[in-house]
């Protein structure tokens, strides 16, 4: 008997519908008050080719679709040929086969073959609407609550019109009548959690524009690119209403010098790419750092380099990110795990870069930006805005304003255009402390020191690591791994240390310090060359670690962090 | 009108004769007319010899990286539309590296003036073709002659959508600051391209070889597009305002209900819990 965890994938061409059928799902489970997790596999392209979205609801906490699927609900054959060996033996495979009938080879599933399509199309003259028809079979075959179910899809469809929710809820109702009949999953059970008042199901990329908005962020400049776009969309709807502006630019580099621009006018601002993109930002990342302009930077990776794989997951820009551009410059990187911090870093990361006006580096990868989890409301009330040394009224100190005063702590008082009093140079040349650029080789020194002194002091307010357990045995990851780790080291027979680095520039201390009485280090991430692991070493001097590391694209289960955990400790 | 020594800041570290000299005279001349608050007006400048001018001039200033400018002028003039915003820099950040900013500032009408200073040769870096060069030019990193033809900076910007497009020469500071001044009057997008000499490493288009090979616009209607388009394909170069046009700028469309001023401080924006209906 299965309680409470439930995973299904939804496959079929691009255009069959898979997205919007697993929306609902996934808005059902929030309501039922389950945690979700979900998993977009789809191509670089606009129609065609093979989509699947796996979704997962589940009573406990989860940040993984986890190893298997309990139910594949398949529009085409190539959700069966890819994906059937996905299927938990006892779950469920229901094959829509208005298009072509096959065989399907497993014993140990219960096989349903319906043809979605036909019946759509002759019950309700809408092909397309068999997504939601499907819904009512997995509806009946799980029991779920179909009142409940019903409310959630009238709510998704709630901005279209009356026509398109009462044939949803028709096409819902004649699926579930379809299955009248067929073999029940009675090795599932789902319970009606409830609870859902103070959830949100979003994806980290909403969550991240729904964070800057709480900052302040009244700028966002960006370039469209996979899989960063959501931000800028959701900042088009959201900023005019609040006085800000959006703008997509004509490139990546127009972006970022756009929200260089607008910070040091005094706006909150933000450029979003990914890693394609954010190469091309690197030097007006560069000029942030020597102006000392605050300015956020969200790189949500995907599999690189070059175009890489465009749709699909990838932690490899953890060196460009802290690396990244010529010169020495302070700046921040910080990797949130999880929709609930990606809303939390990113409101911070406007507080921490006009502390230290410095630029802030949020590095989300494809998986954390796309993927839909369950948070609890968000606590606003335990939020603050921090403006650091902003002066917006400043004292009379002379003709021009000492911009780049030499401070103990290596933080000038900063001041905007518009003004009185204000009036300073700003230049990506090397400057003095009203920014009118010299070449002094004692200047220079006094002035790069005053930058790189801030570095050592950012460090006390980061984000540290987040420890789980104890043991001799640890494992060390950043960003969305967390999921299948957690899931990973329920299964593992022995105690093991979850060491989740959340800063990465500048690095803490503290990873060090956790690693004193471990043995070995497990460090998974999603790169080949092991960019975290090198890390890790460089900064905590401890060399006894094993990489574990995925690059094809698709996310780590936690299966496969299982068996190789196993395989090198013998256990 | 004020006082014209209110905008002296650094003495200029320009060759002595660069044609630059005039087009700061010009703009300090233009800024004092229009009675410029330098605590309300940001000079934005690229890289080059040119882009140093905001050293030059009292008002707020950023120097930022090469060709990109206008799209920190952008981020600028958006952020805070009260702001007086003036972009300026050499041909290389307009018409070869930062070309892709000057077609789409252009194109979105924004309330900004750019001023940029054409010599047709890359001075700082010590004399290297330009994107306006002529074909066939002669410079150490063209030995055979240049084999390009040259960038026709406002011929490109009035193809672009650019409401105000101006050709002054800095030989001739009294006129070019009547455009400047135009231009930073103009609501909507200004581009004055400026014949501003490099006596050092451009030996060919001197001051007397421009004065030969341009020539004064006379009753010309300058919202007339289809001639200030001949205008610019003419062989000698054009002096004065060849087009103007008022059109609705992209800050009015931007700003429909109200504009968040950057000089106010802020709170934590909880009316995003009112977004929160979007994710259940």
């Amino acid at each position: 008997m299965k309680i409470n965890d439930l995973a299904v994938r939804i496959g079929g061409q691009a255009g069959d519908g898979s997205l919007a059928t697993g929306e609902i799902l996934s808005r059902y489970f929030r309501r039922i008050g389950f945690y979700v997790a979900t998993d977009k596999d789809f191509p670089s392209r606009i129609r065609g080719g093979h989509t699947s979205y796996a979704i997962r609801g589940a009573q406990k906490k989860i940040y993984s679709i986890g190893d298997r699927i309990d139910a594949l609900l398949s529009f085409d054959e190539d959700s069966i040929s890819l994906h059937i060996d996905e299927i938990e033996p006892g779950g469920v495979v229901i094959y829509d086969n208005s298009r072509k009938d096959i065989e399907i080879n497993r014993e140990d599933i219960k096989k349903i073959k319906i043809p979605l399509a036909n019946i759509a199309r002759k019950e309700l003259g809408i092909e397309l609407i068999k997504n939601t028809m499907a819904l009512g079979v997995i509806s009946h075959l799980f029991h779920f609550d179909e009142v409940i179910m019903k409310e959630t899809i009238k709510d998704t469809y709630k901005n279209k019109s009356e026509k398109i929710i009462e044939e949803n809820l028709r096409a819902f109702d004649i699926g579930v009548e379809k299955s009248k009949g067929l073999p029940l999953m009675e090795n599932y059970s789902l319970q009606i959690l409830r609870g859902e008042d103070d959830t949100l199901l979003l994806m980290g990329n909403e969550a991240i524009g729904l964070g800057a908005l709480a900052a302040g962020c009244r700028f966002i400049a960006a370039y469209p690119i996979t899989p960063a776009s959501d931000v800028l969309e959701f900042l088009s709807k959201h900023l005019p209403e609040r006085g800000g502006v959006a703008i997509q630019a004509e490139s990546e580099i127009a972006a970022i010098n756009m929200a260089v621009g607008a910070a040091y006018a005094g706006l909150r601002a933000m450029a979003v790419t990914s890693g394609p993109g954010f190469d091309l930002k690197t030097e007006g990342i560069g000029l942030a750092s020597m102006i000392e302009q605050p300015v956020v930077i969200l790189d949500a990776q995907r599999a690189g380099p070059s175009t890489g794989l465009p749709t699909k997951t990838e932690q490899s820009d953890i060196n460009h990110a802290i690396y990244g551009g010529h010169g020495d410059k302070a700046r921040i990187v910080i990797a949130p795990g999880n929709v609930e911090e990606a809303f939390y870093f990113s409101f911070q990361a406007f507080n921490l870069s006009e502390k230290f006006q410095v630029p802030v580096i949020i590095l989300s990868d494809e998986l954390i930006s796309w993927n839909k989890q369950v948070v609890k409301k968000f606590d606003l009330k335990s939020l603050k805005i921090e403006r650091g040394k902003l002066e917006l009224n400043p004292s009379d100190k002379g003709k021009e304003f000492p911009r780049y005063s030499l401070e103990d702590d290596g933080i000038s008082y900063r001041t905007i255009p518009g003004i009185e009093k204000g009036i300073h140079l700003e230049t990506g040349d090397e400057h003095d402390i009203y920014g009118h650029i010299t070449e002094n080789p004692v200047n220079r020194v006094k002035m790069m020191e005053k930058r790189m002194k801030k570095i050592e002091l950012m460090k006390k307010e980061l984000f540290p690591s987040i420890v789980e357990g104890e043991g001799e045995v640890a494992i060390i990851s950043m960003g969305s791994t967390m999921g299948p780790i957690i899931e990973a080291m329920e299964r593992l027979p022995k105690n093991i240390k979850f060491i989740r680095v959340r800063t990465l520039f500048p690095f803490l201390d503290d990873v060090k310090e956790n690693l004193k009485d471990v043995k070995i280090a497990f460090v998974v991430e999603q790169n080949y060359l092991g960019q975290l692991e090198d890390l890790v070493k460089l900064n905590t001097g401890f060399r006894n670690t094993v990489g574990i590391r995925k690059y094809d694209g698709r996310s780590f289960r936690p299966g496969i962090i299982e068996r190789k955990i196993r395989e090198v400790m013998g256990w | 009108m004020v006082n014209i020594n209110l905008y002296d800041r650094d003495t200029p570290t320009w060759c002595p004769g660069c044609g630059d000299y005039g087009v700061l005279t010009a703009l300090k001349r233009a800024a004092s007319n229009l009675g410029l608050d330098p605590t309300k007006t940001v000079l934005v400048t690229g890289i080059g010899c040119s882009s140093k001018i905001n050293s030059y001039f009292y008002s707020y200033g950023i120097h930022t990286i090469h060709g990109r400018a206008a799209a920190v002028a952008t981020g600028i003039k958006l952020s805070n539309p009260e702001l007086e915003v003036i972009i300026a820099g050499g041909d290389g950040d307009a018409y070869a590296i930062g070309t892709e900013h000057l077609v789409h500032i252009a194109r979105r009408n924004l309330d900004v003036a750019y001023i940029v200073m054409n010599n047709q040769i890359y001075g700082l870096t010590k004399g290297q073709v330009s994107p306006t060069s002529d074909e066939g030019f002669i410079t150490i990193t063209t030995p055979y002659g240049s084999y390009e033809k040259p960038v026709n900076g406002p011929l490109l910007a009035l193809a672009s959508g650019a409401t105000f497009v101006a050709r002054g020469f800095s030989g001739d500071p009294l006129q070019l600051s009547n455009i400047i001044e135009e231009a930073i009057k103009h609501k909507g997008f200004a581009l004055v391209d400026v014949l501003s000499p490099c006596v050092t490493w451009n030996k060919i288009n001197t001051y007397d070889w421009y004065k030969e090979n341009s020539y004064q616009l006379k009753d010309h209607d300058p919202t007339d597009k289809k001639k200030a388009f001949e205008i610019l394909l003419d062989e000698k170069f054009a002096l004065g305002i060849i087009y103007k046009k008022e059109e609705k700028t992209f800050e009015e469309k931007v700003f429909r209900k109200f504009v968040h001023s950057p000089l106010k401080p802020i709170d934590v924006d909880l009316s995003i819990e009112k977004i929160y209906d979007e994710f259940r």
